[in-house]
């Protein structure tokens, strides 16, 4: 398709104007401010339309239409004029009314792609970030849309690569390990192999010995003995084995059997040591839980006790209260507080507060008198008292004068003596009688007056009794009976709600159980507690005294299979101890003793090959001692052997995974290459043509840098790879040029060029107009540069002057 | 000591060969979705599959190379890209 002709019926600056459009390059010249924009974003608006969906002109015409305008275009399509025509009129719905060929929305798929592609102006030219969209029209290198995410995959195989190059280095030093192990074993079976051809030459030396021995007649003693010798060798090796697998259990053997046997006996009480402490620390801890719940049955009873007593207390009280304070005298206190709130009881209380304070009163005088008389009396007595001191001392004259008489007539005196004596007796009784009775007064008269301080008390309590209740109005008895019963009601109330809260709180106790059968069943629980507790206690002694001769408390004891273990290896050591002692004895028995050699004819001969013959079986023994350990190592040998093929082989494998992994890496790695290939379009060969045209060959080659990614690179004559956003704005204005172009020619639509080729120098616009003008596409270039319409003119392109 | 470290190899016979399975293909799909087999991208794979089979020597220097390495890669990556789930685009 390319543009004919256009008509500009009036937009921007221009109205009636019209130009004749060649096929291929079209040169539009003018100066600054000619129009030359105007005309591109006329051909832009009438081949896209100049209204967007609201029918209002596009922002990029809008200044263009000021009150509407419009215009005509002549495509030549298949060989046929087909008129475009447009015009944008506010007065319109659509905003404009057009005339468009119906082949054209084919052949433009979309405003985008066709103002990305085909209109191409200075700031286009320039902008890096373009290029991507570009790149993808060019040729869609992104397999993305494809469903593969090549790079994780790339990356997953990396990674498994690297897990197995770690395990090939594990392996490389096992393979190394059991190499040395195996170069150590095959030492151990070459002398394996020395020590039996030793061993033949022992037994041949043996035989001669025995031989010569023979002569002697103790031939079959001899052979005896070797046979023994021999057992003994495979048993001291037997035994050797067994030791020192008993120490890796943990049980010295010791070199005797007494010494087994104890460690045997260790071994055995081992295995017990768990279960013992165990069962110990579990009766330990039923110990206390039982000595615990003992105690707390104790606390019970005691609590029962002082619950049952206060049952008891509590129940008296009630039942006390109940009898000296009826429910009946409670209940009639307000009425009997009403009744003395009365005249007639206050005046009966008055009455009665003064009676007694008039008998208080009397009282007083009572007390007042005896009081009196007894002052009285004791005047009288205190007078008798001095007469009768007056009276003794006439009798002591009386006496004296007696003596006198005695002295004369001692009969007569006898008779004055006993009527003296009788005389003091009667006064000295009479007086203590008095004295006697004083006394009595004067403690009654004590007595009374407290009597009196307590009536007076009481007088005194009454009225401020009955000035607190009755607010002046005495009524001492009403008011004492009242307080009694208000007194009795609350304590008997107290008692009530505190002997309910007992039982209350030990009907859960008892469940349904009566105080007496809880009692007997603490009792016989605490009696049952009791005997647990001693038995158990007994049993813990018992434990604790078997588990004293235990190993210490650290270790862990022998588990079941650890004891069947044991018990084998140290059975069989004391079975190998036992016969090597029985064989040592049927040697001592059979040897070669001095006296069995008396008979020999030369016994110094005989005594050296008996020596010989000894040697020899040392000798033979500890060879074959040797080779019981050489015989387990040549034993590991093969294994061992057999474990490097093995490895060797898992290191084939391994290899061979990685070789499968690497292959899948390459795969991937070229598989992207020639798909890269594959999908660089045409679009993108002819743009890499035209880039090496416009840069004088400096570059050659456009691709994207990594495939499933949206970047640009370029190769240069010498095969390095640039990337774009590295180079120069020069540079990035021709691969533009250079991608467009190419994808101009694969649509077959113009290009419109406005002002775009400013940034080349001299050489580089030359061979762009060049290209341009050999493209199949039409190319409408507007340019300010008179020298580029010039050479583009001379080159057979049309060219149009804008402006003077 | 000496027979104690000759024994070690016998156990370490096997380890190679467990983690081989731990970290190998085993823990793909057996079965890869026939689906990619079709797609452009692995078609292209294929051919250059077949061009590595015919090579007799690797490409990869100490390891073991045979006709089958590339195939076996090959289906690999199928595995793998089954094994993401992924639908084939």
């Amino acid at each position: 398709m390319r543009i004919s002709s256009l008509w500009v019926e009036r937009f921007g600056r221009f109205e009636g104007f019209g130009l004749a459009l060649g096929d291929g390059l079209n040169v539009v010249y003018g100066p600054n401010g000619s129009g030359k924009t105007t005309l591109h974003r006329f051909l832009e608006g009438m081949l896209l339309g100049f209204c967007g969906g609201d029918g209002l002109p596009l922002p990029r015409y809008r200044t263009y239409l000021p009150g509407g305008g419009g215009g005509e275009l002549t495509l030549r399509l298949d060989g046929l004029d087909r008129p475009i025509r447009r015009r944008v009129d506010p007065l319109e719905p659509s905003g404009e009314a057009s005339v468009v060929p119906e082949a054209l929305s084919s052949l433009i798929p979309s405003r985008e792609r066709f103002l990305l592609v085909h209109s191409v102006d200075q700031d286009s030219l320039a902008s890096p970030e373009l290029i991507p969209r570009l790149l993808e029209l060019a040729g869609g290198l992104d397999l993305r849309p494809l469903g593969l995410d090549v790079f994780s995959l790339r990356l997953e195989v990396e990674r498994r690569d690297l897990e197995l190059e770690v395990l090939e280095r594990a392996l490389l030093d096992r393979i190394e390990e059991t190499e040395g192990r195996i170069a150590l074993l095959s030492r151990a079976r070459e002398e394996l192999r020395s020590l039996e051809e030793e061993l033949e030459g022992l037994d041949a030396q043996l035989e001669l010995s025995v031989e010569e021995l023979g002569k002697s007649g103790r031939a079959d003693l001899v052979r005896l003995a070797l046979e023994v010798g021999e057992e003994l060798s495979a048993l001291a090796l037997a035994e050797r084995g067994l030791r020192a697998r008993a120490l890796e259990l943990g049980f010295d053997p010791g070199r005797d059997r007494a010494s087994a046997e104890r460690a045997l006996d260790l071994a055995k009480r081992s295995s017990l040591a768990l279960p013992l402490r165990d069962l110990l620390s579990r009766v330990k801890a039923e110990l206390s839980y039982l000595a615990s719940e003992h105690e707390g049955l104790k606390e019970l009873r005691v609590r029962l006790g002082s619950a049952l007593e206060e049952g008891a207390r509590l129940e008296a009280l009630v039942e006390g209260l109940s009898g000296a304070f009826p429910e009946a005298l409670g209940a009639q206190v307000s009425s009997l507080e009403s009744a003395w709130r009365s005249l007639e009881g206050k005046l009966l209380g008055r009455g009665k507060l003064e009676g007694l304070s008039s008998a208080k009163r009397a009282f007083e005088g009572v007390v007042e008198g005896m009081r009196e008389g007894l002052k009285k009396e004791e005047l009288l007595l205190e007078a008798s008292v001095r007469g009768r001191r007056w009276l003794f001392l006439a009798l002591l004259g009386g006496g004296l004068s007696a003596l006198g008489v005695y002295l004369t007539n001692p009969l007569l005196l006898g008779g004055a003596a006993v009527a003296v004596a009788l005389g003091l007796w009667s006064w000295f009784s009479s007086l203590s009688q008095e004295k006697a009775s004083l006394k009595g007064r004067r403690a009654m008269l004590f007595d009374l007056e407290r009597v009196l301080e307590a009536l007076r008390g009481l007088e005194e309590e009454m009225a401020r009794l009955s000035e607190e209740v009755y607010g002046g109005s005495p009524d001492p008895e009403g008011s004492l009976d009242l307080l009694l019963a208000l007194a009795g009601r609350r304590l008997r109330e107290e008692a009530e709600g505190r002997l309910s809260k007992l039982r209350s709180s030990w009907e859960v106790a008892l469940g349904g159980r009566s105080f007496g059968e809880l009692r007997l069943e603490l009792a016989r629980r605490g009696g049952e507690l009791s005997g647990s507790i001693e038995g158990l206690k007994f049993a813990a002694s018992e434990l604790e005294g078997i588990s004293a001769g235990l190993p210490p408390d650290g270790s862990e004891g022998l588990s079941p299979s650890g004891l069947e273990e044991c018990e084998g290896v140290l059975g069989d050591l004391l079975w190998a101890m036992a016969r090597r002692e029985q064989l040592k004895k049927t040697l001592s028995l059979v040897g070669l003793g001095r006296e069995d050699f008396r008979s020999f004819r030369s016994p110094k001969g005989q005594f050296r090959a008996r020596e010989g013959l000894l040697e020899l079986l040392r000798r033979r023994e500890e060879v074959l001692l040797r080779m019981g350990e050489l015989s387990r190592m040549a034993f590991a040998l093969d294994p061992a052997r057999e474990a490097l093929e093995e490895l060797k082989a898992d290191l084939f494998l391994l290899r061979r995974e990685r070789a499968k992994l690497k292959t899948a890496s390459l795969l991937l790695e070229e598989g992207l290459r020639r798909f890269d290939d594959l999908r660089s379009s045409k679009a993108l060969d002819l743009a890499s043509e035209v880039l090496s045209r416009l840069s004088g060959g400096l570059y050659r080659r456009i691709r994207p840098l990594r495939a499933g990614r949206r970047s640009l690179g370029v190769e240069d004559s010498e095969g390095r790879w640039w990337e774009v956003e590295g180079l120069s704005r020069g540079f990035v204005e021709q691969l533009h040029l250079s991608l467009r172009v190419a994808l101009c020619r694969e649509d077959g639509l113009p290009l419109l060029v406005d002002d775009a080729l400013s940034g080349l120098d001299g050489e580089r616009a030359l061979s762009a107009l060049e290209v341009l003008s050999g493209m199949p596409f039409q190319t409408i270039l507007f340019t300010s540069r008179w020298e580029l319409a010039e050479v583009a003119f001379s080159m057979g392109a049309r060219a149009f002057r804008l402006g003077g | 000591m000496l027979i104690e470290k000759a024994f070690f190899s016998l156990e370490v016979r096997s380890v190679a060969s467990s983690w081989l399975r731990k970290m190998g293909f085993s823990c793909l799909p057996q079965e890869f979705d026939e689906r990619w087999s079709a797609h452009p991208f692995v078609a292209l794979l294929q051919g250059i599959a077949e061009e590595l089979s015919a090579r007799e020597v690797g490409p990869f220097e100490g390891l073991p190379w045979d006709g089958e390495v590339p195939r076996e890669a090959l289906r690999f990556l199928l595995h793998l890209m089954s094994d993401r789930g992924g639908e084939p685009g």
